[in-house]
């Protein structure tokens, strides 16, 4: 009896392992497909639609750089460049993280209802901010071309720093989601955390003019390190120092394993909630 | 269960440390790379009344991309001219540009007022890279001597009537020590010339350091200015004295305290941070504690139970294989078995929904639960190629256990044994998003519901006919009736090929008459295929119609198992 149960499970496996590949073409599907839909249900009501993403920045940016680049004009060489780069990741990761709390939410009904793994929504929404980073990105080109960046080699290290602020991202989002299923005041009290978290990441003012306990706390802030090594790379043409590679890869892999690790954990306490 | 909560505080505790280790290691160094100010040479000797330039130079190992610094000076004896800004009076204020050289200069001028000497210092200089680091470079000062103009020198200086014998014309700076009970000096300077006027400053001695400036001023209106500074020793301790210098040392202390609460007014904002940062770090440390101790709690909970119901789980574990055994023997083909399945929901009597409510009522003991039992002990077991219907009341557990066989609610106790890979969960309409048109909801319907991109791209031209809905694809859905979007969730539901497990929740009653009709006829041709179906479903006709077997489910508990036409009118006499 024992045997056969064995074998059974040994022949489901062997089964899975086939279809494995299958499954995460299929997930990966549902996640274009959710994702997609989240993009077009965001500007559904617009006439210029999709551009929306590319113009956003821009315009943030120029309201931005209007006022604050004469109050920084000595220390920031650059600043509608030093103001994008920041904005662009910074825009990133709330999207993310303020869509993904509200998922697990959202689609009660399909979670109910559906055989699909609860992390796909999270991760459908995380890669929605992903691609309006990607639409944010080509506005962040032109602007570079625009203001005569000269392009250097370091430039190629972009996509590694996207990559871990994606886990960093994704490892809070997965909390979040969770946390938002048992209490709805989370949703008002990670708005106050942003803002908080938002000037402390030095998007619109350079670091430089700030000493003390709150400097420090900014370098310890994770998203500032992100921002910081993508300036580094894009404005300066420098590599980031090693400790800071790593610090940014140890904070991705941290969160990202903590969140998942939680979410993980009380799958069914949500699914008994929802 | 307690071994497992270790665990947990470990993974906590292994995170804690690697984040900090990551803070301490990573603190960002400033660097010293040889930063220095300097002047362009080691003293200057200027003339009165002539422009004079002084260059101050930022030099450092590497390149430097920014610098600024502060030019101090005695306004007394020199006039700022040009070269950077003017902070305040004796203050120049230098910010300039390295473009990626090593050393920074920058010329100023100043105008000579006076004779004598004086000093020009370079402090607060701060070097940026451009890596964006910033250091600081040590203060450097260099000695400004301005030239005797004609007829402002003295020929002697006398203190008291008795001249100083170090006295020398070009010798601008005097140092004298006096008594303690020396409250006044006369001090008379002789010129050089009789039309050269000389003044004296205030020759009243305070306690300690003052300092004499005999300024001389000659027929052209030039100037020399000679300081003589006198130190009056520590007062013996004759009373009157004594106060004034506690009257004295009083205004200091003031002067310091007041120094100091300017210090603190520009730490207090820091504190302020720090203590708001504490604040919030201690609230959530709170929460975590309390969100442990919840967790605990419901363990703890559990642990007991389950030591309770162990004895009597080991004689049932013992009935169960023997049953098992039997079945085994007797039923080769079961799809489904549903075993003692036992689903509780804890539900808390007005449930908190606010995390402060949460707080309080965890504070006060006043959190309540009320176990509620959506489904107590069902066994049943289904065939291959049986079609079952399911029938209860609202909230009676149907939907639960589709759930809990589907796969998507584990059961608190007991098991339901399927093949998880067979079962097709159909159900119309998921994740329909109105603002969307109906060719993209067919398409993120589909994905949902588990087609691959081909199938549905094979099969979309089918969906579309047998919905009837030609013409509406391009439209939004949140324009359809709700019939169109009922037939729409229908088509793409039921356009796969049938599967080993099908799962109906209240499908069968879409639409018009017509498309009613012809989903039935839909819905039969699966269940003719050979498939094992699970219906769910409030009508008894539509059990009676379609089903070999019935189970009814009452307010969790399994009534009846049997033949529909017996369950079903057990159901309606109720």
């Amino acid at each position: 009896m024992a045997g056969k149960r064995k074998m059974e499970r040994r022949k489901r496996q062997n089964m899975t392992e086939k279809e494995r590949n299958e499954k995460r073409r299929q997930y990966i599907f549902v996640i274009q497909e959710l994702t997609s839909r989240e993009i077009k249900r965001k500007y559904s009501r617009s006439y210029l639609g999709i551009l929306w993403s590319v113009l956003n920045p821009l315009l943030s940016m120029t309201v931005l750089s209007l006022i604050f680049s004469q109050l920084f004009k000595r220390s920031i060489e650059n600043f509608p460049i030093y103001y994008l780069t920041g904005y662009i990741l910074w825009q990133m990761f709330t999207g993310a993280t303020n869509a993904a709390m509200t998922t697990l939410v959202d689609n009660k009904n399909m979670l109910i209802k559906v055989r699909l793994p609860m992390e796909i929504f999270v991760i459908a929404r995380v890669y929605t901010a992903l691609t309006n980073l990607g639409y944010s990105g080509l506005a962040y080109m032109v602007m570079l071309v625009v203001f005569q960046v000269t392009p250097q080699i370091t430039m190629l290290f972009f996509p590694c720093i996207v990559l871990c602020l994606l886990f960093f991202t994704m490892g809070i989002s997965f909390v979040l989601a969770e946390a938002y299923v048992f209490f709805g005041d989370v949703k008002h009290l990670y708005s106050v955390l942003l803002t908080l978290w938002m000037y402390c990441s030095a998007i619109f003012y350079p670091i430089e003019n700030l000493e003390g306990v709150i400097r420090t706390v900014i370098e310890f802030n994770p998203i500032y390190n992100y921002i910081d090594a993508m300036r580094s790379i894009m404005m300066y043409g420098v590599m980031p120092p090693v400790w800071e590679i790593i610090r940014m890869a140890v904070w991705a892999a941290v969160v990202y394993a903590a969140g998942y690790y939680i979410f993980r954990k009380n799958k069914n306490k949500v699914m008994q909630k929802i | 269960m307690q071994r497992k909560g270790k665990k947990w505080l470990a993974v906590l505790f292994t995170a804690a440390v690697s984040l900090t280790v990551v803070f301490l290691t990573g603190e960002k160094e400033i660097k010293a790379a040889g930063e220095t100010a300097s002047f362009g040479s080691e003293s200057y000797e200027w003339v009165q009344g002539e422009e004079s330039p002084i260059g101050v130079y930022v030099s450092s190992d590497n390149p430097v991309y920014f610098a600024e610094m502060t030019v101090v000076y005695d306004p007394e004896m020199l006039q700022y001219s040009s070269g950077a800004g003017l902070e305040a009076e004796g203050r120049v204020r230098v910010e300039t540009g390295g473009g990626g050289n090593t050393e920074v200069s920058q010329m100023l001028y100043f105008i000579p007022l006076r004779s004598g000497r004086t000093e020009i210092t370079i402090e607060s200089v701060t070097v940026q890279y451009e890596s964006g680091e910033t250091a600081s470079a040590a203060a450097a000062s260099v000695p400004v001597t301005v030239a005797l103009a004609e007829g402002c020198a003295l020929n002697a200086l006398a203190i008291d009537g008795e001249p100083l014998k170090e006295f020398r014309p070009d010798t601008f700076s005097y140092t004298l020590d006096v008594g303690a009970d020396t409250e006044r000096i006369t001090v008379t300077g002789t010129p050089e010339a009789d039309t050269t006027t000389v003044s004296v400053s205030d020759t009243e001695l305070a306690l300690g350091s003052n300092t004499i400036q005999i300024t001389t001023t000659n027929e052209e209106g030039s100037q020399a200015l000679y300081t003589l500074t006198v130190n009056r020793a520590e007062p013996a301790k004759s009373p009157p004295e004594q106060k004034m210098a506690e009257e004295e040392k009083g205004t200091a202390s003031k002067a310091e305290v007041i120094q100091e609460k300017d210090i603190e007014s520009g730490t207090a904002a820091e504190k302020m941070i720090l203590f708001i940062l504490l604040a919030l770090f201690f609230i959530l440390v709170v929460l975590l504690l309390i969100l442990i101790h919840i967790l605990r709690k419901k363990r703890r909970y559990r642990y007991r139970a389950v030591n309770k119901r162990q004895h009597h789980k080991k004689m049932q574990d013992l009935q169960q294989k023997v049953t098992e055994n039997l079945q085994e023997q007797q039923e080769e083909h079961i799809e489904i078995d549903v075993q003692h399945v036992t689903m509780e929901f804890k539900r808390e009597k007005d449930e908190a929904t606010s995390i402060k409510e949460l707080l309080i009522r965890t504070i006060k003991k006043q959190r309540s639960y009320e176990m509620f039992k959506a489904l107590d002990d069902v066994s049943f077991t289904v065939h291959k190629g049986e079609v079952v219907g399911i029938i209860g009341t609202n909230g009676s557990g149907k939907s639960t256990l589709l759930k809990i066989i589907s796969g998507v609610l584990a059961p608190t106790k007991g098991k339901a044994v399927v093949d998880r890979s067979k079962i097709q969960l159909l159900t119309l309409g998921t994740g329909f998003d109105f603002e969307l048109t109906g060719r993209e909801n067919v398409y993120l319907n589909g994905a949902i519901i588990g087609y691959t991109k081909e199938f549905i791209d094979e099969k979309y031209e089918e969906i579309v006919k047998f919905a009837e809905l030609e013409g509406f694809m391009e439209e939004k859905v949140r324009n359809y009736s709700s019939g169109m979007v009922s037939r729409l969730g229908f088509a793409i539901a039921t356009i796969r090929d049938t599967p080993e497990i099908l799962i109906l929740d209240e499908v069968l009653s879409v639409g018009d008459m017509f498309f009613q009709k012809k989903s039935t006829a839909r819905i039969k041709e699966m269940m003719n295929g050979g498939s094992t179906v699970l219906i769910v479903s409030h009508s008894t006709s539509v059990i009676k119609s379609n089903c070999t077997k019935a189970v009814w489910i009452e307010k969790g508990k399994l009534r009846a198992v049997g033949e529909p036409e017996m369950v079903c009118e057990a159901y309606q006499k109720m």
